[in-house]
């Protein structure tokens, strides 16, 4: 193994100084942290009180004092009591109260934080708020006593009900039988009675004595349904008032989902929300036609701020809920960037006062191994020796197998079979040799090398430490994260490290500081075997090492025979093997990520308070590449940049420096700042009018350095230094060509353009202001209207435009429906409301090509203007540039029934996206050019969301949730009226066509096969054509050519509009069962309507290639798919050749017979988890509070497809199925 | 409340902040407007040299210049397209404009003009910001030379796509002035009248001569020809006054640049045009001295050692008062009329070095007996740039400013006298001493004198003058074939009649659907 010591040094970010400011950052966190441990110490979770001769008020006072916990108690009662010496430190409560009730004539007990003191003798109690003390001396004078009876709808007494005299802080609880009784109360007194699970209800005394039985409704559940607050990242809204669009997935369905990036936990859980492994989350369907997945992505926001990293800066243990705010109503306070949707991540809260909390949680997950025979695809020795003799001769002596030793510019590489093939012919191995050497192939297969040097079970780790508590005037939390990845490839490592801090203190009563800090560190070592270039230059019969334990020789970019003759005239070996050169180069990727987050909280008044946000985030990020001299990247460099030695002129001499070789690949760094001051107003207004409003103001300014690649020659590892080499210089390599344009080649890609020498790089600068305003208004808990509007401006919008009032707003309407009259009888159903928004949002897609101003750039001088330094305006301003607007339109309903068994949401979703930037032409009158990106597109997003719930219990002890969450979307291109001028751009997933959707798949219709091996085009008059050349495949007819006589793509006669690429519907399943401590989730995920072109039944053949798959082989001998004319699929021929596409298939040119259906229902993991009862887990002599032990299985494969094939259509044979794996793990709490 | 006012005022200057949102989007190669010096640096890119297509077809067009229909013979299998639609172009045919005007290369002369218009109206609108630094001297010095070039580019656009001024009294539709870098624009979208283009011309090059001239740029330096000093502008305001038949004012500007620059090349230099190893067939020995085709490899960069490779001396001509040059491949060299040779004496220097052996005509026995003369042979390659360039400077010359003067003369009567001064003092520089005085004053002369020494270039534009204003009622007929892309088809004589319509050519077809313009109604070509 080749180690990476350190960087040169030399630039900016380079290990050293990376080490010295992640040292500086920890300092700064550890010493915050210090800060408010001590603080911490002085109240800490244990308690130490002493004195004597205390009164037991006094004792309570003290206690409350120093943890919080409140005790409710009846005075007569105390006045029995003694009075207590106590000198205890360090002491738990419960020792505390123990010693203090220790011979008393009354006892205590805890519920939640609040201690109940009783009489011991006959279990009465009577509860009085010592906070409200003082209400009990002023009341009136006492006129009646009650006695009543709470039940619950199913008759079952009510059991530790409060009853408080209303206005007053008298009451009482009811006994086992659900009676109670209130001794001295005002005669026209209101008892409220409230309880845990029942709904509030009031109840007059009107002078009565008794007061019967009181029948108490039960309150649905909600827990599981939905979340009460929704967190908008600018306010939280409880559930009953919001009148948007969103989903919620909450630490219950986190915590079962264990995960290193908290992306992944999202999965199936939001309806309207499509993961995608490659380009991450879409929700509500496309609405930018940007070809960069970032301006599609939607916006991220972690406690209150948009981030610009991604979820993977987010500790996924420390995540509270995810909020997905999906329609314009939740939205458009985002303004110009919520257009793609926005998440809203809610990290967990800060500790409560009393003990210290410490959590811990870990687990560790195995792999399998990689199914490496669906990932090779490959056919037996014998087929491809069969189909290598049939290539060979078929086309032996054409352009396509050309003779290596006489075609001096032919350096390609042939197959090992072919190779021999070759050279018999030539005569320079006998037949007997070649004989021996074929027969050795077909009886040899070593394909399960790969299994010994290549691949290995992934073991991923991961740790989290979370420390939280709470202070006087501050709480706090602490956590670290450490997680390593060992892939499912040998030689890979991941490290990942998190450390986060927050801290809420108190600065006065009314002025609240939090600060968050947030630290996210990585490297990655991928040093395996470059899995897709290994796999081209294997065939069954290639190993590892041979006979005699060296590494053997594997195919690389030349012929085989004559790299061998030219390594005697050669400095250095022309081997290549792919399992050596792994070992020789280092690429590494690393990074850090900083972000720190400040909020005052400043109350002005009752209702009103102002809020000063302030965010800095720090992004990091460099991938380099070092490779050793002694590998093959490096030796072949240095051969082909040879030149005829002047002392031999038989041999070559390198003009390389030797030396290895440094490449700094890419890199970036990034700064922002985001700057916000808002205003809150909450008001209740008597008990009818709820009113909530924000206002406020933005900045943001992200910068994001881009680095050019560096490569240095000459790289010494053991001095950290490279050599000099003059870039200027026009070089010739071995063959004669100048090495800008045949650079030499590594792994299917060029090591370096070693003639130009510049490292440049591109700053973007992002900045944006704006003000925002939202309100509601809710009337008696029924109606609620809300509103809100925002205005952006940002620097690339042009600088006329930024003047330009250009609004994003919303207005929403909700309807608790339940609450009207007319249902109060309807038992069964516990809620219905129904919401509607209407409202717009913007997206900044596309900005980074977009520059709203006309800039100078340099020009080189010309001969025709002498050596004056010249210019150009660069770009032509667009002053009517604006932001890409999303329209939309949501009506919903929320219900739940049968008491919390039953609940769900249905979302019915409009959006009109326009001003859509793309591409256009221009008049060059007006725009002094003839294509312009401008606002021109328009694209639309219909479709609806289904989400149900249940949750059931059967019997007292088992539990079943589950979760079904289903959407539909129907996409289409409203307008865009760039029209290529080439038929083949809209062909696959092309130039977008107005009409269809903006993942549409337009293909030829083909019918059959003709004679002579010819595919049969069918055009839409019925005309049947030949398909007699792959280039002029749509014409059907070599004379047509590829442009387009008409227009309109959907009525030319030659193509067909075939279906998507993206599923219109996706589902996910979710149920968790739960018995006792026990829960078993299960997580499913479908995917509906939408094809997959079959890529991997092309037929790699000829002189580059060496392995054909097995699927390709299939297509083309076995089971051919479309009606023939003649039997089976003809073999390709010379004659046919042309016909055959690029990739040399039939299979895979965009015929219609190259897509396949591609729905499925996925396995995606179970979980199950084991809560240790609390009696456990205390009774462990009180190490752990909570402990939860849990296992998971992920990627347990697909249920159902409606692919003919039955493949996995998210993942096709010649690629990697995910690997299955197992996670066992635990949760601790201390 | 004090506090809610605070936090209105905190919020207000929070989101009114103009500067914040300065910042350039993108930095690296490129840069923001900043400063006077970049806009001076625009200008030295303004590039000299044309696309092929412009002013091509304007040339093609004119009666000094036709591709006769047996040249096909002549052409490769890749040359034949050519020559087929040079002879489409050249009978006037309006299907092959359109096809050449629809898109693609035919797109040249909107792009590269407009490109460039681009450029000088960016200047124009942004150069007096307060934001940009630099001496206000520079800074009108800039704008003012800007200003130049886009009165320049439309008097290029307005002669080739529009008809004269001077038909109905100036009311058919002009270009669509472009003095804007909003793609909001007002006023171009009907293209409004021909009399508002040229009006809108004569204002910018008026502007731009008054401002060169109060920041003293009124010397021409020959070594930077494509800067603009006032008696550039004078040329061009000369040329555009005698368009528009102003002759009084065409004199005045036209005397002010002759007075202040007026350099001419003597074709009896030898050493100004001496041979460097041409073939006989592009070589002309008359009166014993062999001269080779003008200026293809010329010594005339003799004052100028920074730039002296053959394929920049056209940029170096220094004849011009400003260069621009419209440059074409050899292929692209333009065959003169019958007409255009017959006009000049054999002793005319001219005939010798502004034409070029395009063939030779010995081994092109196929050709008809009739075509084998050498005059057919030849092709106009006047300017050109190397032997495979053809570039025409369609900067004002200094013959053309005399030949100016001369008409304005001639137009006044009585002046004829001095008129015939002029002529003579160009004809001193284009003949051997002895035939210098053989010529009068009268305006036929001048005109015909013209035509020999502005050959090709300015035909197309004379003759829609000489139409429009002296009522000349000059019918152009040119041999073609009905259908040019036919060998087969039938050759007849093709007429454009005097103020035919087609003398404004088609517009881009992709600019009139995109802009909704009226397109050039064309016709008045008929066949026989």
């Amino acid at each position: 193994m080749y180690l990476f010591r350190n960087s040169t040094g030399r630039k900016a970010g380079g290990p050293k100084e990376k080490l010295l400011r992640i040292m500086r950052l920890t300092a700064i966190l550890l010493s915050t942290t210090c800060f408010f441990a001590n603080a911490e110490e002085g109240s800490g979770q244990k308690l130490s009180l002493s004195g004597r001769n205390l009164t037991l008020q006094e004792v309570f006072a003290q206690i409350k004092k120093n943890t919080g916990y409140v005790f409710f108690y009846d005075e007569a009662h105390l006045k029995k009591a003694h009075r207590v010496n106590i000198d205890m430190k360090n002491a738990e409560l419960k020792d505390v109260l123990d010693w203090c009730f220790r011979d008393q004539p009354l006892t205590y007990s805890i519920v939640g934080t609040t201690v109940v003191v009783k009489n011991k003798a006959t279990g009465e109690e009577r509860t009085i708020d010592l906070e409200h003390a003082e209400l009990l001396l002023e009341s009136p004078p006492p006129s009646v006593n009650v006695t009543g009876k709470v039940v619950l709808e199913t008759g079952a007494p009510a059991v530790g009900v409060s009853v408080i005299v209303k206005g007053t802080a008298l009451g009482t609880t009811s006994n086992e039988k659900g009676e109670f009784s209130l001794s001295s109360i005002d005669e026209n007194a209101t008892l409220v009675i409230s309880g845990v699970n029942i709904q509030v209800s009031e109840v007059k005394v009107g002078g009565r004595n008794a007061l019967g039985t009181i029948i108490l409704k039960i309150k649905i559940d909600e827990t599981f349904a939905e979340v009460v607050v929704v967190n908008t990242g600018f306010q939280t809204i409880s559930k009953e008032r919001i009148t948007g669009a969103y989903g919620q997935v909450n630490d219950k369905i986190l915590d079962k989902r264990p995960t290193n990036n908290i992306a992944t936990a999202l999965n199936g859980q939001i309806a309207g929300l499509v993961a995608d492994p490659t380009t991450g989350f879409i929700i509500r369907g496309r609405s930018t036609l940007s070809n960069n997945v970032n301006d599609r992505l939607p916006l991220l926001v972690v406690d209150g701020f948009p981030i610009e990293g991604g979820f993977e800066t987010i500790n996924p243990n420390d995540v509270l809920k995810v909020d997905v705010l999906k329609d314009a109503a939740a939205t458009s306070i985002y303004g110009a960037r919520a257009a793609n949707g926005v998440i809203v991540v809610t990290t967990k809260g800060m500790g409560k006062k009393g003990r210290m909390n410490v959590n811990y949680n870990g687990f560790v997950s195995i792999g399998s191994k990689m199914d490496l025979e669906y990932y090779m695809n490959m056919v037996e020795s014998r087929k491809q020796i069969e189909l290598d003799d049939y290539f060979y001769n078929t086309f032996k002596g054409t352009t396509n197998i050309r003779d290596p030793w006489t075609n001096t510019t032919f350096r390609g590489r042939y197959g090992s079979y072919f190779t021999l093939l070759a050279e018999r012919d030539k005569g320079n191995i006998t037949q007997e040799y070649f004989d021996a050497e074929r027969t050795k192939m077909l009886n040899s297969t070593y394909v399960h090398d790969w299994e010994d040097y290549i691949l290995q079970n992934s073991v991923a780790q991961q740790h989290n430490l979370v420390i939280s508590g709470a202070g006087e005037k501050n709480s706090y939390k602490f956590s670290f994260l450490y997680d390593n990845d060992k892939t499912y490839l040998q030689n890979n490592n991941q490290n990942r490290y998190m450390l986060g801090f927050s801290n809420i203190y108190n600065i006065s009563p009314n002025i609240r500081y939090t600060f968050n800090a947030n630290i996210t560190m990585y490297d990655q070592q991928n040093n395996a075997v470059n899995l897709s270039y290994a796999k081209s230059a294997t065939a069954p019969w290639t190993r590892m090492y041979d006979e005699n334990g060296n590494y053997s020789r594997h195919i690389h970019a030349y012929y085989e025979p004559r790299a061998m003759e030219w390594e005697t005239r050669l400095p250095f070996s022309m081997r290549y093997n792919y399992l050596e050169e792994s070992h020789l180069r280092d690429n590494r990727i690393n990074g850090d990520d900083l972000r720190l987050q400040n909020e005052f909280d400043i109350k002005i008044g009752r209702d009103f308070r102002i809020k000063p946000m302030f965010q800095y985030e720090y992004s990091n990020n460099e991938n380099i590449s070092i490779y050793n001299p002694r590998s093959q990247a490096v030796r072949n460099a240095a051969n082909i940049i040879g030149s005829v030695d002047p002392a031999n002129s038989d041999r070559f001499v390198s003009q390389l420096p030797n030396g290895g070789f440094y490449r700094y690949n890419s890199g970036f760094q990034r700064n922002s700042f985001k700057l916000r001051l808002q205003a809150d107003y909450n008001k209740t207004i008597g008990t009818k009018h709820e009113i909530a409003a924000v206002a406020g103001g933005e900045l943001i300014s992200s910068t994001l350095e881009q680095d050019a690649q560096d490569l240095k020659y000459g790289y010494i590892d053991e001095v950290l230094n490279y050599a000099l080499f003059d870039y200027n210089v026009n070089r010739n390599n071995i063959f004669g060509e100048n090495i800008a344009s045949a650079p030499p080649t590594y792994e299917n890609a060029t090591i370096a353009t070693p003639t130009s020498f510049s490292r440049q790089a591109t700053t973007y600068n992002e900045r944006f202001t704006a003000g925002y305003a939202n309100a509601s208004y809710t009337y008696n808990r029924k109606y609620t209207i809300s509103g809100s509007l925002r205005t952006d401006a940002s620097n690339y919008i042009s600088e006329t435009n930024r003047e330009r009032f250009s609004p994003f707003y919303s207005v929403g309407l909700r309807w608790n429906m339940k609450a009207e009259k007319f249902l109060a009888g309807v038992n069964w159903l516990d809620r219905l409301a129904l919401r509607a928004t209407y409202g717009s949002t913007g997206n900044a897609a596309g900005k980074s090509n977009l520059l709203p101003f006309s800039v100078f750039q340099t020009q080189a001088p010309t001969g025709e203007t002498g050596n004056y330094p010249g210019g150009v305006v660069n770009g032509r301003q667009n002053d009517l540039l604006t932001w890409e607007k999303t329209y939309s339109t949501n009506i919903g309903t929320d219900f739940a029934m049968f008491r919390g068994k039953l609940f769900g949401s249905l979302e019915f979703y409009n959006r009109l996206s326009e001003d859509l930037l793309t591409l256009v032409q221009t008049s060059n009158v007006i725009w002094s050019t003839t294509s312009q990106t401008i606002n021109a597109a328009k694209v639309r997003n219909q479709g609806f969301e289904i989400t149900l719930g249940s949750n059931i219990n059967f019997g007292k002890n088992f539990n079943w949730q589950s979760s079904v969450v289903f959407d539909n979307n129907d996409n289409e291109v409203l307008e865009y009226n760039f029209l290529s001028t080439y038929l083949l751009n809209y062909v696959g997933s092309g130039t977008f066509v107005a009409g269809l959707p903006t993942d549409r798949i337009i293909a030829v219709k083909v019918v059959g096969t003709a004679p002579g091996g010819y595919y049969i085009q069918e055009k839409k008059n019925g005309e049947l054509v030949p398909v007699l050349n792959s280039s002029y495949m749509f014409g059907g007819v070599n004379s047509i050519g590829s442009t387009i006589p008409g227009t309109n793509i959907k009525e030319d006669d030659r193509v067909y509009y075939i279906g998507r690429s993206t599923p219109p519907q996706t589902l996910g399943f979710t149920n968790t069962f739960s018995w006792k401590g026990l829960s078993l989730m299960t997580v499913m995920t479908g995917r509906f309507g939408h094809l997959i072109r079959r890529s991997d039944e092309g037929l790699a053949f000829g002189q580059g290639i060496m392995s054909y798959s097995a699927t390709g082989v299939a297509a083309l001998m076995e089971s051919p798919k479309v009606a023939t004319t003649e039997t089976g699929i003809p073999m390709i021929t010379v004659q046919n050749f042309n016909a055959w596409g690029t990739n040399n298939s039939l299979r895979t040119f965009y015929g219609d017979i190259g897509y396949e259906k591609a729905s499925f229902i996925r396995f995606n993991e179970v979980y199950l988890g084991y809560d240790f009862p609390e009696s456990i887990a205390t009774s462990t002599r009180n190490i752990f509070k909570s402990a939860t032990i849990y296992t998971q299985v992920r990627n347990l494969g697909i249920i159902w497809t409606n692919n003919e094939s039955n493949i996995d259509p998210e993942y096709i044979p010649g690629t990697i199925k995910p690997i299955r794996t197992f996670t066992f793990g635990v949760r601790l709490g201390f | 409340m004090k506090k809610i006012f605070l936090f209105a005022t905190l919020l207000a200057t929070l989101t009114s902040c103009e500067k914040f949102l300065d910042k350039n989007p993108q930095e690296g190669g490129i840069s923001k407007f900043e400063n006077a010096a970049q806009y001076d640096a625009l200008l030295n890119n303004i590039r000299i040299t044309r696309n092929r297509f412009e002013w091509s077809n304007a040339i093609v067009a004119s009666d000094d210049c036709v591709f006769e229909p047996e040249w096909q013979t002549l052409g490769s299998a890749t040359s034949l397209n050519f020559y087929q639609r040079y002879e489409a172009y050249s009978t006037w045919n309006q299907d092959q404009y359109r096809s050449q005007f629809g898109s693609g290369a035919g797109a040249v002369p909107f792009q590269s003009t407009y490109s460039n218009m681009y450029d000088v109206n960016y200047i124009i609108n942004t150069i007096d910001d307060e934001a940009i630094q630099g001496s206000p001297q520079l800074k009108k010095q800039v704008k003012a030379e800007a200003k130049f070039w886009r009165g320049t580019y439309h008097f290029l656009l307005a002669v080739e796509f529009c008809m004269h001024p001077g038909l109905n009294s100036g009311n058919n539709p002009g270009i669509g002035y472009r003095n804007t870098i909003s793609p909001q624009t007002t006023g171009v979208e009907d293209r409004n009248t021909v009399k508002f283009t040229f009006d809108n011309i004569v204002r910018d090059l008026e502007e731009a001569e008054t401002a060169l001239v109060e920041v003293g740029k009124t010397q021409l330096k020959t070594n930077e020809p494509w800067r603009i000093s006032s008696p550039a502008a004078q040329a061009m305001l000369a040329r555009a006054h005698l368009y528009l038949g102003n002759y009084q004012k065409a004199f005045t500007f036209a005397k002010k640049a002759y007075d202040a620059y007026n350099f001419l090349y003597d074709l009896n230099d030898q050493s100004k045009f001496a041979l460097l190893n041409l073939s006989p067939a592009q070589t002309e020995t008359y009166n014993g001295v062999t001269y080779s085709v003008f200026p293809q490899y010329p010594a005339i960069t003799d004052d100028n050692s920074t730039v002296n490779t053959a394929s920049n001396s056209v940029y170096y001509y220094k004849e011009a008062y400003f260069r621009m040059v419209s440059q074409f491949g050899a292929i692209f060299k333009m065959p003169p009329t019958q007409s255009l040779y017959d006009t000049y004496e054999s002793s005319d220097l001219r005939r010798k070095v502004y034409f070029n052996n395009n063939f030779n005509i010995n081994n092109a026995s196929y050709l008809p007996a009739r075509l084998k003369d050498q005059l057919i042979s030849m092709s106009y390659a006047k300017h050109a740039a190397s032997r495979s360039q053809c570039g025409f400077i369609l900067g004002v010359t200094v013959p053309e400013i005399m030949l100016i003067m001369a008409e304005c003369r001639a137009r006044n009567a009585g002046d004829g006298q001095n008129a015939s001064v002029i002529l003579k003092d160009l004809r001193k520089k284009r003949f051997p001493a002895t035939y210098v005085d053989n010529i009068g004053g009268s305006l036929d002369e001048v005109k015909a004198e013209r035509r020999r020494e502005l050959a090709m270039l300015f035909r197309w534009h004379d003759l829609k003058r000489y139409n429009a204003l002296d009522n000349a009622n000059i019918t152009v007929t040119k041999r073609g074939r009905i259908d040019p892309f036919s060998p087969t088809s039938d050759i007849v004589t093709f007429r454009l009649a005097p103020n035919a319509p087609a003398y404004a050519l088609p517009i881009l077809e992709a600019e009139i659907a995109l802009l909704g313009w009226p397109q050039n109604e064309y016709g008045g070509v008929t066949n026989q």
